[in-house]
């Protein structure tokens, strides 16, 4: 209620989130696992006087290079607009406990952005001890990007301790943290080896992409045999309410999505093994991209399964996502939310259905449009004026993944009746209202 | 008073003195690339223009992909740390021009593409402006994004009324006078600083390769001296454009911001008349002395800036004093952020080392 409220329309702002975040978090997985695997092939060939495949690992250098610099820093970036613009208060409390762990990425990034640029220029000027010092200097800052950014991620889901001591070491210590880290850590040398299946794609000369194929479907097997059990000890350091969403709870569309990475994740190991690895010679481009296609679907979908378990708070335990804590929810039970907002449309209500739609901006709209993405309106569609009322006085206790209605009487039957209305004109079956 | 949102709960990490220091270097270390970025395309946008291809294009190019990466890299930082320090101001202004404030990241993709695309295929393309203006273009979009950002978060009693009027996020602050001024005062200061970066560049080569020395020197010089010329136009127009009591500030009743004005613009005039005495008398020491001024003018200029934000601030939340934002700072933490510093400047400088004292191979491709 500090801050003015964003309204996105149709998708919005969670959706938002979702499509800056997940091709970001492809392409930063690649780019960590890319920077081990070039210079850690280039040392192969300096080693094996593979002079071909040094070809291929410069050219392949400047693809990667350019996906990395242009589009993963800058959709990077794009993550820290959309969150400030959506959960600001989030985004504040976050920036508040982990500015320094911030400040030491923003170095890590520096460094992985002037070794990145020095390793694709370099090919032809550094002298190859140099070289691949550089891009061995890539790829550990790029890592250490990984394992800062993820203590700040994880926390969101598992602050831990943090609740109590308010310790900025407890928050980025966190339970999930080191799990979490196995599991992105292994994903990075997955992408990195589809990102090669891709590019070995257009080598010419046979036995060279048979060669870099079977080395690629190597990549993927190491996670393919070390992520399965990562994954439960995962899901073990969980707050149990987040497990119990993921694994069917009350948002069964969660264990859909669960059951279809785990299912993409067989398809994309079983094609790196029988095809890239055993049968390098019938391994195409369209197959690799096929793998690429998939490993995006099963990051999208995962990625999307961990925001969703965390509701209803965007801080466990901390912050609701609709920038409310638990305290303030507690303490302004029954009292005015919109004489308590910063920012409001109107400077006073005398109108019940603005008064009911600003309720509904204030609170509900962080997570809810009203007939687009994650829709109020088919969700209460043909409930009458006692059932919506039932469900905003119970709302924490209904699903589970709702915080508590917060407000005062009169707003709550403001808000009842705005709903109602708006909910006679969506457009769904006929429905006997009596 | 106007409204705003109440400081965070969580208290800051380290003194609000701290962090502005770091806020203070942070934002110099960007001005370097971004001046060169977006001086740099001016001046080729203008040398494709007249279809003129001097060495000084060349030299642009070569650096553009590693100053367009760091001006990005280094932007991060202050950024950082306004929205820690000023948050309460911060996230309300870019909320209410939410949607022109996040097209800035389209705008930026788009814009850092277009210039690879020029970069890589220049030779072939028969109008190499094109993508190369749409890139200048979308820059120039972000930096005017960024002044209407900096005017609205010092000015809390517009945005009430900007959000009533369109809450889904599209409005700018246009009716502030400093709005226009300040834009371009930044983007003249920007070729001002391209051009005598080119020429000290050019002074330094003078020995080694005299053509192109020459080409730099001469241009470098004639761009720093117009831009400069131009911005002594503008300057005094962005000052106008404050309100009352900020400019009695700058002009006399405020002692450190007039001493600081004052040293900005005499450190600026005395670079550009010693880039102009050197055309009579080529030593390069004259040219790294103006370096050394125009650098002075961009610190204090960077002081006066956020001098005038504290006034701005205060003029309408006259309560809100950074000092006084909570902090309980964690030494531990912020020793280790030092140390990945030190460290990570120690090997970036060991990696430009390597770059500069190694030649390009013999036969390479």
């Amino acid at each position: 209620m500090n801050f003015p409220v964003w309204e996105v329309p149709i998708i919005g702002g969670g959706m938002l989130i979702g499509l800056v975040a997940i091709p970001h978090v492809f392409v930063a997985h690649l780019a960590i696992g890319g920077g081990l695997f070039l210079p850690l092939t280039e040392l192969m060939a300096y080693q094996q006087k593979d002079e071909a495949l040094l070809n291929f690992l410069r050219s392949t250098t400047r693809t990667f290079v350019l996906v990395v610099l242009v589009f993963g820093a800058v959709t990077g970036v794009g993550i820290w607009w959309t969150i400030a613009l959506v959960h600001p208060s989030a985004t504040s409390s976050l920036l508040h406990i982990f500015l320094f762990v911030w400040a030491t990425e923003w170095v890590a990034f520096l460094v992985e952005i002037v070794a990145a640029l020095v390793y694709y220029y370099g090919w032809d000027r550094l002298a190859p001890a140099v070289h691949l010092r550089v891009g061995f200097i890539y790829f550990v800052s790029a890592w250490i990007s990984l394992f800062l950014i993820n203590g700040i991620l994880t926390f969101m889901l598992t602050p831990g301790r943090w609740l109590e001591t308010r310790s900025v070491w407890d928050a980025f210590f966190n339970p999930s943290m080191m799990p979490s880290l196995f599991l992105r850590t292994m994903i990075t040398l997955a992408l990195a080896g589809i990102f090669i299946l891709i590019t070995s794609s257009r080598v010419k000369e046979e036995a060279l992409r048979h060669r870099i194929t079977k080395w690629a479907g190597l990549w993927l097997m190491i996670p393919a045999v070390l992520m399965p059990p990562a994954l439960f000890i995962y899901l073990a350091t969980l707050p149990e309410s987040a497990r119990h969403l993921a694994l069917g709870g009350p948002a069964p569309v969660l264990l859909v999505l669960v059951t279809t990475s785990i299912v993409l994740s067989a398809l994309i190991f079983g094609f790196s093994y029988w095809g890239a690895y055993r049968r390098p010679q019938h391994f195409s481009a369209p197959l690799a991209f096929l793998v690429a296609i998939l490993a995006f679907l099963t990051t999208g979908m995962t990625e999307w399964v961990r925001e969703a378990i965390r509701k209803p708070y965007v801080i466990y335990g901390y912050m609701f996502s609709n920038g409310l804590t638990p305290q303030q929810a507690r303490e302004w039970q029954g009292q005015s939310l919109v004489s308590k907002a910063k920012f409001t449309l109107q400077p006073r209500w005398t109108n019940q259905d603005d008064l009911g739609k600003e309720v509904f901006r204030l609170q509900c709209s962080s997570c809810h449009t009203l007939s687009g993405y994650n829709g109020l309106l088919p969700l209460i569609y043909g409930w009458d004026k006692e059932m919506i009322q039932t469900a905003l006085d119970r709302l924490h206790q209904l699903r589970g993944f709702m915080p508590p209605f917060v407000g005062s009487e009169e707003e709550k039957k403001a808000l009842t009746e705005w709903l109602y209305k708006e909910a006679a004109t969506y457009p769904g079956p006929p429905i006997d209202r009596q | 008073m106007p409204v705003i949102p109440e400081v965070n709960p969580i208290p800051l990490p380290a003194p609000p003195f701290l962090l502005s220091l770091l806020l203070h270097l942070t934002f110099l270390l960007h001005l370097i690339p971004m001046n060169l970025t977006v001086g740099g395309i001016s001046y080729l946008l203008y040398s494709e223009a007249i279809r003129n291809n001097s060495p000084v294009a060349d030299w642009v190019r070569s650096y553009l992909p590693a100053s367009t990466a760091l001006t990005i890299t280094t932007g991060v930082a202050p950024l950082l740390f306004v929205q820690v320090l000023y948050g309460q101001f911060f996230f309300p202004a870019t909320i209410v021009m939410a949607w022109s404030w996040l097209l800035i990241i389209p705008a930026l993709l788009i814009g850092y593409s277009s210039l690879y695309y020029y970069l890589n295929k220049r030779q072939s393309l028969r109008f190499p402006w094109i993508p190369l203006s749409l890139t200048l273009f979308l820059f120039l979009y972000i930096a005017f994004l960024f002044a209407n950002m900096a005017t609205l978060m010092s000015t809390p009693s517009k945005w009430q009324t900007l959000y009533r009027s369109d809450p889904s996020g599209w409005n700018l602050n246009l009716t502030d006078l400093s709005l226009v001024p300040r834009f371009f005062h930044f983007f003249l200061g920007a070729c001002a600083v391209f051009g005598l970066v080119g020429a000290v560049y050019g002074g330094l080569l003078r020995s080694a390769d005299p053509v192109r020395a020459q080409s730099l020197l001469s241009t470098g010089s004639r761009w720093f001296v117009s831009f400069t010329l131009l911005n002594f136009l503008v300057g005094p127009l962005f000052l106008l454009s404050q309100p009352a009591p900020i400019r009695a500030n700058l002009l006399g009743a405020h002692p450190e911001g007039t001493f600081l004005l004052v040293v900005s613009i005499l450190t600026a005039a005395a670079a550009m008349a010693l880039t102009l005495s050197y055309q009579r008398s080529p030593s390069k020491n004259l040219l790294l002395i103006a370096g050394s001024l125009l650098s002075v003018t961009l610190i204090a200029m960077g002081r006066i800036r956020f001098l005038v934000r504290q006034w701005t601030i205060a003029f309408e939340v006259p309560d809100f004093r950074i000092s006084q934002i909570p902090a309980q700072p964690d030494w531990l933490l912020f020793a280790v952020f030092v140390v990945v510093l030190m460290g990570g400047l120690a090997i970036i400088f060991w990696i430009v080392k390597n770059w500069f004292t190694s030649a390009v191979r013999e036969g390479a491709p």
